[in-house]
């Protein structure tokens, strides 16, 4: 066995702060560092460098992410890789994933009855901007353009639930399939068309 | 094969400062290394044991009887364990050193788990601290690190 002979480890139990763990194989850290959650096994890997290169190695994260996210996971994950294909670290993967993890859904409450409420639409622009939600234009059931431009604030105290308030009808004129980008603080619209087929300039 | 207590014969163990410990057998095979001995007809008398110390032996046999003994509870030997455990950090490097050698699963996975806890919810500070572990990065790349495992921390 590829051990430390039993002289060494008199040395290491005499001494007054035994670092014992310093001593300790590969394989006996991966185990013990494969018990720990994310956090600690980076804490330790801060610690020193060769603990960093170990906490570090791809073999380890490879088995945290079967730990975390079950063997078939992993095991399709790597037959969907072509054998040339670069295969990203397992750490990167998994630093990736979790990030992904803390995007969040929530469904905006519907708004009361008597609160006014853009109609069902398609093909609209839709923008945040200056913190608030714009919403122009688009086209309603049966084809026909529509004119209305609607502003929702969703700035700090935003409170789940959306208030819009129509700002005005018109002007842009009406329009579907419309492109509206933000600059700065303001909306630039271009193009569209409307239910009468005409391009808008 | 029957490995009752009663039918039990005593094995002697050597270990590697010479001390020989007398064994029952159907505690001593709770390490696969000496089953595997036992079942092959291999088992001389004494058994040497070349990587386990006289000391570690007898605590690593101390934890094969409690947990050879059938009435024991599964409560009671989690208490026990943890009991078990409390130790100094050279004696739980030696206790798993002879836990892999001896190849007995259940001492090593604890000792393992006893090791994590140690770490586990602690400052790389702390965890240098408590393994004596020298800190050889320059505060550059310490700065570097610590921004690169930011995402695990937030």
């Amino acid at each position: 066995m590829a051990e430390p002979s039993t002289s060494s480890f008199t040395t290491i139990t005499t001494s007054s702060n035994g670092s014992s763990i310093t001593h300790m194989a590969q394989d006996h850290l991966f185990s013990i560092l494969l018990l720990l959650p994310i956090d600690s096994v980076l804490s330790f890997a801060m610690t020193c460098k060769r603990f960093r290169s170990l906490a570090y190695s791809d073999t380890l994260w490879e088995s945290i992410c079967r730990r975390d996210w079950g063997h078939s996971f992993v095991d399709a994950l790597k037959s969907s890789i072509e054998p040339k294909q670069h295969q990203l670290p397992w750490m990167k993967l998994y630093k990736q994933v979790s990030q992904l993890d803390t995007v969040s859904c929530q469904r905006l409450s519907d708004p009361d009855g008597d609160m006014l409420f853009p109609t069902p639409r398609a093909s609209h622009s839709f923008n945040f901007v200056s913190d608030c939600l714009v919403l122009f234009g688009g086209g309603c059931e049966g084809g026909r353009h529509l004119d209305d431009t609607w502003v929702a604030y969703v700035g700090n105290d935003f409170q789940r639930m959306l208030k819009w308030q129509k700002i005005s009808s018109g002007i842009p004129s009406g329009r579907f399939g419309h492109t509206c980008v933000v600059i700065g603080d303001s909306l630039v619209l271009f193009g569209g068309i409307n239910d009468h087929g005409i391009p808008s300039k | 094969m029957s490995l009752s207590p009663s039918t039990s014969k005593m094995l002697s163990l050597k270990s590697s400062d010479g001390k020989v410990l007398e064994v029952e057998e159907h505690v001593a095979v709770l390490c696969e290394t000496i089953k595997s001995l036992v079942e092959d007809g291999c088992a001389d008398s004494p058994i040497p044991l070349a990587n386990v110390d006289g000391a570690t032996l007898g605590n690593v046999m101390e934890w094969c009887k409690k947990h050879a003994d059938q009435k024991a509870s599964a409560d009671d030997l989690e208490d026990w364990d943890a009991e078990f455990v409390e130790r100094d950090q050279g004696e739980l490097y030696h206790l798993i050193m002879a836990a892999n050698y001896l190849n007995i699963k259940g001492l090593l996975d604890l000792i393992c788990q006893k090791v994590a806890d140690m770490i586990k919810g602690k400052h790389p500070e702390k965890i240098r601290e408590i393994f004596n572990i020298e800190n050889d990065f320059t505060p550059e790349q310490q700065e570097q690190i610590r921004k690169d495992n930011s995402w695990a921390f937030e």
